[in-house]
């Protein structure tokens, strides 16, 4: 039964080179390959969570620009009805304006036309007296060529006249 | 008379040197010495050269091959058994696991690196299982010592239950010692009596079956070595952790 019974130099060789291999091992290779390890999962981590803060942030954002949409949107109605109303409102003022202009304008033109018709009138009669004058003159230098007629005409109107 | 002299000194001194055999400390570097020195060299340049991959932010196959062990070592092994203070042992526990590793894998190559099997040597395991006997009482924290020195029992029972709870410790070692000696050497022996079966029946027609069981023996060896040093190396963890975790009941 060899293989049972230990053999002290291997033990020895085995304790003594463990223990080198656990110590070189140790400090040049285990200590920065799990440090250089948990470094990269750590960054991996914090860049996750930098990915997922900038998610919320761009859905916030998102959020936000729609927000202001709707309201732009509303104040913008508002802004088209207001504008309606106060369009129609100037609407009916200057059409009530323009309809006080328009009467006032055709009373004045009435008057106007009033004056110019008196004034025309005037001139007519005016004229027609003229002409009466004139045609009776005309007839009058006609009907009186004689003396006799002359006579005759003053003895009527003589007669015509009372004298009292 | 001569010749009597002669077989008797001859008699003589085969008795002594037998006797002086295990008297004698023997420090040569046999074979498997030899094999245990060519394993550390290539787990040391190795690792150095990984680190050096990490350190250059450059990625070789070896890293890749290298990094996941390491990091299920630490998951699976590490934080589940040994608790917030892991990252302290993972040094011992990652060195015991590919030490015991690349040395079960140089036992099952039968040509020139590997060629003897170190980790089926008692010597061997006997000194990777009081290592990590060792390791486990020298992290543990006072209550280990007083749970095995001033039980919660009555007074009468310590006379029982202090070398119980000392055979306990030195158990836990001898089976760790144990189990890993015996499942390589197990593997070992019957690849030995598979090829000896040649030679029992002294014909080359039982060779098909002896190559087919070999092959799939070294399979199943390959496994072993695999599921034996992360056996080892979790006992291993399981034993720092109850004794740095433990609680007086």
């Amino acid at each position: 039964m060899d293989i049972l019974n230990p053999h002290i130099g291997l033990i020895f060789w085995t304790t003594v080179s463990f223990l080198i291999l656990l110590i070189i091992l140790k400090k040049y290779a285990w200590i920065p390959i799990i440090s250089y390890i948990h470094n990269r999962e750590q960054f991996i981590q914090d860049s996750l969570l930098k990915a997922k803060e900038a998610q919320n942030e761009i859905k916030q954002l998102n959020d936000n620009k729609n927000q202001l949409i709707k309201e732009a949107c509303l104040e913008k109605d508002k802004i088209i009805k207001n504008a309606y109303n106060i369009s129609d409102s100037i609407i009916e003022e200057a059409n009530k304006k323009s309809h006080i202009k328009f009467i006032a304008m055709i009373e004045k033109a009435k008057k106007e036309i009033d004056i110019y018709e008196n004034h025309s009138m005037e001139n007519l009669k005016n004229k027609v007296s003229d002409l009466s004058i004139v045609i009776s003159k005309n007839i009058i230098k006609n009907v009186l060529k004689n003396e006799e007629d002359q006579i005759i005409l003053i003895e009527k109107i003589i007669a015509n006249r009372n004298f009292n | 008379m001569d010749n009597e002299f002669i077989y008797n000194y001859y008699d003589y001194m085969n008795n002594n040197l037998q006797k002086y055999r295990y008297k004698l400390l023997d420090f040569s570097i046999t074979k498997n010495v030899v094999s245990m020195f060519l394993s550390i060299m290539i787990l040391i340049i190795t690792l150095l050269y990984v680190n050096y991959n990490y350190k250059k932010n450059r990625y070789r196959f070896i890293n890749s091959f290298i990094e996941p062990i390491i990091i299920f070592i630490r998951d699976q092994i590490a934080k589940p058994n040994i608790g917030i203070q892991y990252i302290r042992h993972m040094p011992l526990l990652l060195t015991i696991f590919f030490f015991i590793l690349l040395n079960n894998i140089i036992g099952i190559i039968p040509l020139f690196p590997g060629g003897n099997n170190l980790t089926g040597n008692i010597s061997f395991t006997i000194v990777l299982g009081f290592i990590s006997t060792f390791a486990s009482i020298y992290y543990s924290n006072k209550y280990f010592w007083k749970n095995i020195f001033f039980p919660n029992v009555p007074y009468l029972l310590y006379p029982i239950i202090i070398p119980i709870e000392l055979i306990g410790i030195f158990s836990k070692a001898l089976s760790l010692i144990i189990r890993l000696f015996a499942n390589i050497s197990a593997g070992h022996i019957i690849v030995i009596s598979l090829v000896s079966l040649i030679f029992i029946f002294k014909t080359l027609i039982v060779s098909p079956i002896t190559i087919f069981f070999l092959i799939f023996i070294y399979i199943l060896e390959l496994l072993v070595a695999f599921l034996q040093a992360f056996i080892f190396t979790l006992l291993t963890a399981l034993f720092i952790g109850n004794n740095a975790n433990s609680e007086y009941h």
